[in-house]
């Protein structure tokens, strides 16, 4: 028959007094809150390391930056003659495009008087002008032209009229005096008429980027 | 040194070092840090921008014989004083070229546009000064006054029609730009056969920088006010 000793190891013996234990926890708990501490300084330390480099690494990238700025300032200063050049090119056509405002294209005026002026109709003076103002049905103008001339008959001074009616570019085209009267023995209609210049009629130069200048 | 007041200190030391760190070392450093990038996206941009410039300069660049070429043809065109004597030359070439008889120049002094002309003092033949047209106050062009200054120019040519066509033509598309506000055309001739000679007088007005900007816009508000 087996006997079974009681075992005296599995009653705890502490014969340490309760203050010294407990003076024991609190070093213990001290000694982590220490410990805390001194991580926490670590922390510190690391995180000012990593924003010290990143603030390097920052002034590096600055550094390179304001090189390749100063390098691109530089051939930029070397080619600003050519700003300069534009510049003065644009100046000028704006200018020219103020003083050219509103100008008459005369050159295609006579040419469309050319080749619409009837067979049986001839001028014997003009006087033209590019003073806007507006015509007697109160329609803008941007000038006038009077007509001195002569036609064989009165049916001649109507189609004179009309032809020069569909001129693009002239407005009311008017009739101011038509008389019979006798030329080197032959009956002739000597006329006085007036039209009025349209903007179809604009030379258009300098007006826009792609307009001739001048 | 008792316990509680180990930890006190602890406590304590922690809380001045925690501070003292954001306040004396995390704080300005991330100010600067701030501040770098700020510079650094500043300058990046800049660089951008400066890219940009150069590839457009570049553009000019290639086309350096043609911007030199518009240039000069702008500086032809609006010179910067009157040049009354190339364009006496270019007004003879264009009659020239169109078979047209050049008979009489009168340039006027150059003035503002708004001003009224002083009377011509020069001319191309012998005839007499005539003053400009006073109605120049109400064809003026509309460019800024302080930048632009005309030559009123009486002219007068005789030739066929179709030869001063041609010439109104060529002064259209005359080097030195210009604007014909008037023009009269005349014949004695009234007969309906053959070329009749005509006698043109054109009423221009020409263009050139002005020098001197802003005295010349003092000079014409002081005109228009006295």
């Amino acid at each position: 028959m087996a006997v079974i000793a009681p075992s005296r190891l599995d009653v705890p013996v502490n014969l340490l007094p309760q203050e010294i234990k407990s003076e024991q926890r609190v070093r213990r708990v001290f000694g982590i809150a220490a410990a805390g501490a001194l991580a926490l300084v670590v922390l510190l330390g690391t995180v000012t390391v990593v924003q010290r480099m990143q603030v390097a690494s920052s002034e590096r990238t600055l550094a390179a930056e304001q090189t390749k700025a100063a390098a691109l300032r530089t051939e930029v200063g070397q080619l600003r003659e050519f700003e300069v050049l534009q510049a003065s090119i644009v100046n000028n056509r704006r200018l020219l495009g103020g003083a050219l405002n509103a100008d008459i294209a005369w050159s295609r005026f006579l040419d469309d008087l050319d080749t619409t002026m009837p067979a049986d109709a001839w001028l014997t003076g003009m006087t033209v002008s590019g003073k806007p103002g507006v015509t007697a049905l109160g329609e803008p103008s941007l000038g006038t032209a009077q007509y001195q001339g002569f036609v064989t008959s009165m049916p001649a001074l109507a189609g004179w009229l009309d032809k020069m009616s569909t001129i693009k570019g002239l407005r009311f085209v008017y009739l101011s005096n038509g008389t019979k009267q006798d030329q080197n023995g032959r009956s002739v209609i000597s006329f006085t008429a007036t039209a009025h210049l349209t903007e179809q009629m604009l030379s258009g130069r300098c007006q826009g980027e792609g307009s001739s200048c001048p | 040194m008792s316990m509680k007041m180990r930890f006190g200190a602890l406590i304590l030391a922690s809380v001045v070092v925690v501070a003292s760190w954001f306040g004396f070392v995390f704080r300005p450093a991330q100010a600067r840090l701030s501040e770098v990038n700020a510079d650094v996206q500043r300058t990046v941009d800049e660089v951008a921008s400066l890219q940009a410039k150069l590839a457009e300069l570049k553009k000019l660049e290639a086309n350096e014989t043609e911007l030199r070429e518009d240039a000069e043809k702008m500086m032809k065109a609006l010179p910067a004083d009157p040049k009354v004597s190339d364009f006496i030359l270019m007004v003879q070439d264009a009659a020239n070229e169109s078979g047209i008889d050049f008979v009489q120049i009168t340039p006027s002094l150059p003035a503002a546009s708004t001003t009224v002309a002083a009377p011509s003092t020069a001319t191309g033949t012998a005839a007499a000064p005539s003053p400009s047209s006073s109605d120049e106050s109400t064809t003026a062009p509309v460019a800024p006054v302080s930048e632009i200054q005309t030559i009123a120019v009486q002219l007068t040519a005789g030739g066929g029609y179709f030869q001063m066509e041609d010439f109104v033509l060529k002064l259209e598309h005359l080097g030195r730009a210009l604007r014909i506000d008037d023009f009269n055309v005349s014949s004695a001739e009234a007969t309906a056969g053959g070329s009749p000679k005509l006698s043109v007088s054109l009423s221009m007005k020409v263009f050139m920088l002005n020098p001197q900007p802003a005295a010349a816009s003092t000079a014409t508000t002081t005109e228009g006010t006295s």
